[in-house]
């Protein structure tokens, strides 16, 4: 699967991709049906661009759209869209812009941090609120609006193809051309109603809604909540990501995995209908003296938490070498080389900790191995862990075997469990 | 009489041997003197040296006021001192010695060497040094290519790092050239092949004790090691074992000339250092495996590994966050 770019307009995709995408957005606008018209004319005033500002120079750097729900003043809209400002509200500030062109300051009441959702309020009435529904059957048509690269309010017709079936936690897949700037606007059904919230695309039609019922879940807490906004906001990212990277380690854990041969080992492939597994094997070249597999498999899922951080990833990969014709030093040397793993993350000097890593010989289906456990921990997101394990088995003069295993954002504890479960799976199979 | 006795004055760095055939002898600047000096620095009549009570030793006397005399080291009076050779003397600025004439005196300034250890002046060794890194040098491409390959792609592959040995050998004959008038080519080669052999060497051993503890402290500390102090010590052994240099000039000789490669290495060390001090993304773990596999760690159930994986990162970690905390607090105040 290709990379989905999250839709938030950033100064950069502006100058990127203005020119390039000017074309399909005229294209589909000619598409228009009256269906579309009415539905446009219907919400036309209860969507808005949602911006946030600058405080310095009263510019803004990424703007996305939003749209009104539950009450007359709370807008929803993604995450992404307003994570500068929930990242840095020092230096940030949010204001929403009408289709008529007014504007006026919002405050952040609640956010999602898993599904991409937050929940904002404006100081006075912004207009009449779009109500919630189910997704309707895969095809019907849906209608989805935004503010596209900043062109402009825009309706995009599309289909419903229904909930991602690899992922029952997962989002839309809807069939329509969602642009930079539409993140946070809604995608409707044909009553009008909001069935999900514009989240990311892969390009080409491939376009990914979040389900309007956890938008639901959010409004119903900022409801209890009496819309009073949330006191620690990277607290609160915490306990969401904790909740939830637990909850799929929990999940990964009671499932039946199936089991893969790679060398002489039995190992777990796809641990969850959330992974995918690739062979990633170098092709052999004619005067090779040694053979290697590579199995890749991951979970392909991110979470934004910034714009220079995701998390959420689970990534393992085995690789098995072995030969007849290379002496145990030069075997050893090609071995020693693959072993080497590092976690795929942008995170900084201001996101982590360095790692702590524990290395050991352990015995894993009956042979040694040299195991090492890596754990570094999130500054702000408190009790969020990246965990990092490798393992290499040794005592076999033409035979090698590592076992990477990496998750980003999870718990420490789960993921040991996790580690451990799978190393008890191993079966050694020797011809 | 046959001459007993020699006195050597040194100035400006050139040595003069006047052989005493009689006693008492006088020095000084005035004419009337059996030996005149030409310092400034030395008085008209400055010393007198006489016969002793025995055949070995001499009676010193200083006779200058005005600039002093020294004997080894020690300032003297007016009286005669009673002396044994060699003696250390010094007249006003000038430096003398006192030498018995029968002191052997070295042939050249290289020194003959003979038995096993004689690895700088045996021809033998010195081959045999050379052979022994070029072998190395194949034997490590050989073990980084798991594929097959013609022998014509190892050497195109070594040949460069051979003729490197050669120039450092051209270099360091050259200065010996300059210094001793002889190009002395066999230790020249010992001693460039060493400086190729020894951290290669220790590289191996590095590897080998990293996996026996399961640690990387062991080979960074050996490779520290051959960056910083290999060459000033084979320099310095050199100018010991083939010159008559004695060891403190010839460490400091070596210092002198390794400074620039020292002063690289240490630039080299200190970015690593600040790498590492700070934010690192790469996890640090010992990842040498060996086909040995000699180690001291017991392999241990996987239960009692991920508890103590648990409990070892977890503590660190720890330590991490709230020394982070401390750097933040520091700050906000």
């Amino acid at each position: 699967m290709t990379r989905q770019f999250k839709l938030s307009l950033f100064f950069i995709f502006t100058l990127f991709n203005a020119l390039t995408l000017m074309a399909p957005l005229t294209g589909s606008v000619a598409h228009a049906e009256i269906n579309t018209t009415n539905i446009y004319m219907d919400v036309e005033h209860s969507v808005y661009q949602v911006r946030v500002i600058n405080k310095q120079t009263g510019k803004k750097s990424s703007i996305g759209s939003g749209f009104v729900v539950q009450n007359n003043n709370i807008l929803a809209t993604n995450y992404h869209v307003v994570s500068e400002y929930i990242n840095d509200p020092d230096i940030y500030t949010l204001d929403y812009l009408s289709t008529d062109g007014k504007s006026g300051p919002l405050e952040l009441l609640d956010f999602d941090i898993v599904h991409d959702l937050a929940v904002v309020k404006a100081e006075q009435a912004l207009g009449e609120p779009l109500e919630l529904a189910d997704i309707p059957e895969k095809g019907a048509p849906l209608y989805s609006l935004g503010n596209p690269m900043d062109l402009g309010f825009t309706i995009i017709k599309g289909t419903n193809n229904g909930i991602l079936t690899k992922d029952e936690d997962g989002n839309i897949l809807f069939s329509g051309s969602l642009n930079p700037g539409m993140s946070g606007g809604p995608a409707l059904d044909e009553q009008s109603r909001v069935i999900g919230v514009n989240v990311a695309t892969s390009g080409n039609a491939i376009s990914f809604l979040v389900p309007a019922s956890y938008l639901k879940n959010v409004l119903n807490r900022v409801a209890e909540n009496k819309f009073r906004p949330i006191e620690d906001r990277f607290a609160h990212s915490s306990q969401q990501l904790k909740e939830h990277a637990t909850k799929i380690l929990k999940k990964i854990l009671s499932n039946k995995w199936s089991g893969t041969k790679i060398g002489a080992f039995i190992v777990p492939a796809e641990l969850d209908k959330s992974m995918r597994c690739w062979d990633a094997s170098r092709k052999p070249k004619d005067d090779d003296l040694f053979r290697s597999f590579f199995t890749r498999c991951s979970n392909e899922d991110d979470i934004f938490l910034s714009s220079r951080l995701d998390v959420g990833s689970i990534n393992y990969e085995y690789v098995w070498l072995d030969t007849q014709k290379l002496n145990p030093s030069r075997f050893y040397r090609r071995y020693e080389k693959v072993n080497n793993s590092v976690i795929g993350s942008h995170a900084g000097k201001r996101d982590v900790t360095n790692f702590s890593c524990h290395t050991d010989f352990t015995k894993v289906a009956g042979q040694d191995f040299k195991t090492t456990v890596c754990r570094r921990d999130y500054l702000k997101y408190k009790g969020l862990s990246d965990m990092l394990f490798t393992t290499a088995l040794v005592g076999h003069k033409d035979k090698g075997f590592l076992f990477n295993l990496d998750l980003t954002g999870t718990d420490a504890k789960s993921a040991l469990a996790l580690f451990k479960r799978m190393l008890e799976t191993f079966k050694w199979q020797q011809k | 009489m046959a001459t007993k006795v020699i006195l050597e004055t040194t100035h400006r760095g050139i040595h003069n041997y006047h052989k005493i055939d009689s006693l008492p002898v006088t020095l000084g600047r005035a004419f009337d003197n059996d030996i005149i000096l030409s310092d400034l620095s030395v008085s008209p009549h400055h010393m007198v040296i006489d016969a002793g009570d025995t055949e070995d030793q001499f009676k010193v006397q200083n006779l200058s006021d005005e600039n002093g005399s020294r004997l080894n080291g020690k300032k003297m009076g007016s009286e005669a001192v009673t002396v044994s050779l060699p003696a250390d003397l010094k007249l006003g600025d000038m430096k003398a010695r006192l030498l018995a004439a029968d002191m052997p005196v070295e042939e050249t300034r290289i020194r003959e060497c003979s038995g096993f250890f004689c690895i700088f002046s045996s021809p033998v060794w010195s081959a045999v040094l050379l052979l022994a890194t070029i072998g190395i040098f194949f034997l490590e491409r050989y073990l980084v290519t798991p594929v097959a390959k013609e022998p014509i792609y190892y050497l195109s592959n070594v040949l460069p790092s051979i003729l490197t040995i050669l120039g450092i050998t051209i270099v360091i004959s050259g200065i010996s050239r300059l210094s001793t008038h002889r190009w002395e080519l066999v230790p020249a080669i010992s001693i460039a092949s060493l400086i190729f052999l020894v951290p290669q060497l220790f590289d191996y051993l590095g590897h080998f004790l990293n996996y026996l503890f399961t640690s990387n402290t062991p080979g960074d500390i050996l490779k520290n090691m051959s960056s910083f102090l290999l060459i000033p010590a084979l320099l310095a052994l050199y100018m010991v074992k083939t010159n008559h240099t004695k060891w403190i000039p010839a460490i400091g000789v070596a210092a002198l000339v390794s400074s620039p490669v020292i002063a690289y290495q240490f630039s080299d060390l200190v970015d690593k250092l600040s790498l590492t001090s700070g934010f690192s993304e790469t996890p640090g773990y010992n990842q040498t495996l060996s086909p040995i596999d000699t180690r001291l760690n017991k392999t241990i159930p996987l239960d009692e590994f991920i508890k103590e994986a648990d409990e070892d990162t977890s503590r660190e970690v720890h330590k991490m966050l709230l020394k982070a905390e401390k750097e933040k607090l520091g700050k906000a105040i």
